[in-house]
């Protein structure tokens, strides 16, 4: 069933968006520059190198502790946007890429240690099932080597997360998953062109899959005794060994790029490292931001979160965007409102997250969106309570 | 209790073609090679001029560390799932002492004159000062963020200590245990290694894929060498002209001249890990917990010229080759089947025997795990000709001289498991547990909570002596027949040589037992193996060496399996394989 979202409709054109305009006017202004249409994603589809290969193309990262184990990190990368469980079992990772969280323990944002993720061909068995494996490279020459969940575009039923154990308490997951992050694009691109009705509450992302890279570890496996440390996610494709490298997308904090540095730039960004945002970026990201009209505190909260451009998380604090990055954070709520000053701003879509399905444990994020699910609110891989409502 | 009725000569045979490794003649530059088997708190001992198994050595949980001194006479280990130290009496292979360190001890090394070693413990920061021979800690040294790697210097004046966490290497001065220098690095420094003429010391940056050599004269960084993708372990050639450095991630070694130009590369496969150098410095070692092997290198022609099978996920890290010839167990053990799969709760056996092959009589023989997952538990009992049980369970049994003993061994699990590594100590009084080599006596255990298909497999060559013998460029074959004796189940016959390296094309056929063997499937790297219960299928294996093989039966073996889609096994057995 699809439902009408609580929030949307006449009583959010009503909401008074003197701030909101003036960042949509700087967007639209961007954009007009660049002859390309605004985008606010979390990192989906981010720039012209990405959208070229959807199998490196980072959407979101995540890291928050076990809810029920403090000592353990939980670090989440999904790519392959808008996945669509039609076309479920041909969504593979790039045999050639490598998928990496980059961790720094330092201020620099050097980084200290990494989790590399490869994989394998793709291949089919006798019975026709396709089949891929993962090989992760954990710091101190720790490898973990499991089979990727596939995807299915008949079973009403969402396959059964495959989950690879590690002695030390490690546990790996690679496959598909609804994706986590709610928007609604369409409001805001309606926003940004200065049309009404903009904001409904409809979630652009809503019904559609991600690929997910889920790992738990004890925190001190990649950190050691550090309390302050940041992560970020990169994608490269590699040449003939894996020390040729060639950075495709990174990913900290969500819409930096997105929203905060021009198109132009983009792949300049996509390709750049933290340890240089300061010096490459941070001009750039002051004027858009100045552009916004921005309140000064709000750019040095920004600044500190944003460049570098690291998930930065402090263990003697709770969890939540933006110490580290929960599933579940409104995250791009919460960074309008600084970028705008208007502190009671969202998007609306705050009940169709409520509505999905996020897991208290392993692997975390809710089962995938089934082509054909068992018709149900309730019933796993149907989507359709988070699906998109008609636009406006 | 399901009780497997196979023939007892099987096993014979097995141990006769084991028998061939232990009666080899040591050389005179015979070493000792220690590899720590990280998922399976054991140390496997390599005799370096045999280049076979030749005993097991129990340690603490997760040995990862390893140094050997300089004599060779003493093997160190850091247990870095206990917080422990072993110190191991090469000769013997007799844990001498077991030291408490810090938490989560991971890279060892020695001084050269052997009295004194340094083990970074990862989790508490900190170096522990030990001395060899009071096997006591004697100075705790606060170093940088998770120190892993470690080094000392050839004149025993330095030690250098790679701190992984925050790019920096951390030099202790030997005489005082002080912390004489930090030296920024590249990005995550994992290992650590000094030139035998003690100018150098050479870091290997993980995640920079380069490698930093420090001057011990001025504890700064002098050069930058890149190296391959995700560089771990490091040695420096005899003349420290040279680094060694495994890429774990391009699953190869990169021999890299230190004074600049292009390395050239070994390929390996796998995930190399440790590099050590043998006491003359014409071999280079690696362990590979990607292929599960100890590679032999000739330092000379920097090509592999042999490869061991070792038990578990191997990860010797530091100096873990002496010059003393090691341990060798008066113990030789096989099991059939190899593989056994099914349901928590129900007992799965193995017929096993174990052959004393010296000229006295041993006592106090029993069979244990090394270690194991909470729940699975063996059992052993001593069975007559008839593979009747006798006596009682766990009774310790005793062996004549030259004498064998079959037993029936019984595994029991709570939990679900599936395992393709799970180490059994065969051992007496007086001397090491048996050797643990794969095919041999190292079961794959599988405890299912659904029914599972269990596949007894047994494979027959011409000579039925379980080897199989063709010529170079020629062809051979071998047969499998194999019953299920669980659930019905599809599965894939595949066959392989674990990962091993060897100079031969294999494939593989179902066959029709009443028409000569031959292929009713394609032939190919796998073939269908859909199973009914009580069902029996045959296959034909095709074998054609491009190159010599010696006869190196704990090592040269073809495997068939029975996997399911995650490759988890339900069934195994191999044959020994060699070139005429």
């Amino acid at each position: 069933m699809t439902r009408k979202p609580n929030g949307s409709g006449a009583q959010d054109e009503k909401r008074p968006f003197f701030l909101m305009r003036n960042i949509a006017l700087a967007i639209s202004a961007v954009a007009l520059l660049s002859g390309a249409p605004p985008a606010l994603a979390a990192d989906h589809r981010d720039s012209p190198s990405v959208d070229e290969d959807i199998t490196t193309d980072i959407n979101d990262v995540f890291m928050f502790r076990d809810p029920a184990d403090a000592t353990k990190l939980v670090l989440v990368m999904t790519t392959h946007p808008l996945s669509d469980p039609k076309f479920a079992s041909s969504y593979h990772y790039n045999s050639n890429a490598l998928y990496r969280f980059n961790l720094h323990t330092n201020t620099t944002a050097v980084p200290t240690s990494s989790i590399d993720f490869t994989f394998s061909p793709t291949t089919t068995d006798a019975s026709g099932k396709q089949q891929q494996t993962f090989t992760a490279y954990l710091p101190h020459g720790v490898t973990v080597t499991g089979p990727v969940t596939m995807g299915s575009t008949t079973s009403p039923t969402p396959p059964t997360p495959i989950v690879t154990s590690s002695p030390g308490g490690i546990q790996i997951y690679a496959g598909p998953r609804e994706d986590p992050f709610v928007f609604d694009l369409v409001g805001f691109n309606r926003f940004a062109a200065g049309l009404t009705p903009n904001f409904t509450g409809n979630n652009a992302f809503a019904g559609f899959n991600v690929n997910a890279i889920v790992i738990e570890l004890p925190t001190a496996m990649v950190v050691g005794s550090a309390q302050k440390f940041g992560m970020w996610g990169t994608t490269f494709t590699a040449g003939s060994s894996r020390a040729q490298l060639t950075q495709i997308d990174r990913m900290g904090n969500p819409a930096i790029n997105t929203a905060l540095i021009p198109t132009g730039l983009k792949d300049a960004f996509n390709a750049g490292i933290p340890q240089n945002d300061a010096r490459d970026f941070a001009p750039t990201i002051l004027k858009t931001l100045s552009a916004f009209n921005t309140p000064p505190a709000n750019v040095a909260i920004l600044a500190s979160v944003g460049v570098p451009d690291t998930l930065k998380i402090d263990l003697s604090k709770p969890d939540g965007f933006p110490n580290g990055r929960r599933l579940q954070d409104r995250v791009l709520d919460i960074e309008i409102q600084l970028i705008s000053g208007n502190s009671s701003f969202t998007d609306g879509t705050g009940p169709q997250q409520a509505a999905k399905v996020y897991l208290t444990t392993f692997p975390y994020l809710g089962p995938p969106c089934q082509a054909t699910p068992t018709a149900g609110t309730a019933a796993p891989g149907d989507c359709a309570a988070t699906a998109m409502v008609s636009s406006p | 209790m399901k009780r497997l009725k196979t023939a007892a000569s099987w096993r014979v045979s097995l141990l006769l073609a084991t028998l061939s490794i232990c009666g080899v003649a040591a050389e005179s530059r015979a070493q000792g090679i220690y590899v720590a088997s990280q998922d399976s708190s054991v140390l496997s001992v390599v005799n370096g001029a045999a280049l076979a198994l030749t005993a097991t050595i129990p340690t603490g949980s997760a040995p990862l560390g390893v140094a050997v001194t300089t004599d060779g006479s003493t093997v160190l280990v850091a247990n870095s799932g206990s917080n422990t130290v072993s110190i191991i009496d090469a000769a013997s292979g007799v844990v001498s002492a077991t030291v408490a360190v810090g938490k989560q001890p991971s890279g060892i090394a020695v001084a050269p004159n052997g009295a004194t070693a340094y083990v970074a413990n990862t989790l508490d920061n900190t170096v522990s000062v030990i001395s060899v021979a009071t096997a006591k800690v004697v100075a705790t040294v606060p170093v940088g963020l998770s120190p892993f790697g470690v080094a000392v210097t050839p004149n025993g004046a330095a030690v250098y200590v790679a701190n992984s966490f925050d790019n920096t290497v951390s030099a202790i001065s030997g005489a005082n245990n002080t912390v004489s220098a930090t030296v920024p690095v590249g990005a995550s420094p994992s290992g650590v290694a000094a030139s035998p003429d003690g100018s150098t010391v050479y870091v290997t940056n993980t995640l920079d894929n380069t490698v930093s050599a420090i001057a011990v004269s001025s504890n700064s960084v002098t050069s930058t060498i890149a190296v391959g993708a995700h560089p771990f372990g490091i040695a420096s050639s005899a003349d420290s002209t040279r680094v060694y450095v495994a890429n774990m991630q391009d699953g190869n070694l990169s021999v890299a001249p230190v004074a600049g130009g292009s390395p050239s590369t070994v390929t390996l496969g796998g995930a190399p890990y440790g590099v050590s150098l043998s006491p003359d410095g014409t071999q280079i070692y690696v362990v590979n917990p990607g292929v599960r092997t100890l590679a032999i290198i000739s330092a000379s022609s920097t090509t592999v010229t042999a490869s061991v099978s070792v038990p578990g996920k191997p990860a010797s890290l530091g100096v873990f080759a002496g010059a003393k010839t090691p341990a060798s167990s008066a113990l030789v053990a096989a099991i059939l089947p190899l593989s056994r799969s099914v349901g928590v709760g129900n007992t799965s056996s193995v017929f096993a025997t174990v052959l004393n092959s010296k000229s006295t009589a041993l006592t106090g023989c029993q069979v244990s795990f090394a270690s194991a997952p909470t729940g699975l538990t063996v059992a052993y009992q001593t069975t007559n000709a008839s593979n009747q049980p006798t006596g009682s369970a766990n009774q310790p049994f005793g062996l004549a001289a030259n004498g064998s003993q079959s037993l029936v061994l019984t595994f029991n699990d709570a939990n679900a498991l599936q395992t393709s590594s799970q180490p059994l100590l065969f051992q007496c009084t007086g001397t090491s547990p048996a050797a643990i080599v794969a095919g041999l006596d190292l079961p794959v255990l599988t405890f299912s909570t659904t029914p599972t298909p269990d596949i007894i497999p047994i494979s027959a060559t011409a000579t039925n002596d379980g080897i199989l013998t063709v010529p170079v460029n020629g062809a051979g074959a071998f047969a499998v027949a194999a019953i299920d004796i669980g659930a019905a189940g599809s599965l894939t016959a595949l066959v392989d040589t674990q990962g091993v390296p060897l100079p031969l094309t294999l494939t593989i056929c179902q066959s029709n037992a009443s028409n000569n063997g031959a292929c009713s499937s394609t032939l190919n790297s796998t073939a269908p193996a859909t199973f009914a219960t009580n069902g029996t299928l045959t296959y034909s294996v095709f074998v054609t060496p491009t190159g010599a093989i010696p006869f190196s039966p704990g090592t040269s073996r073809i495997f068939v399996r029975f996997v399911d889609a995650n490759n988890v096994a339900y069934g195994a057995t191999s044959v020994a394989v060699r070139t005429n």
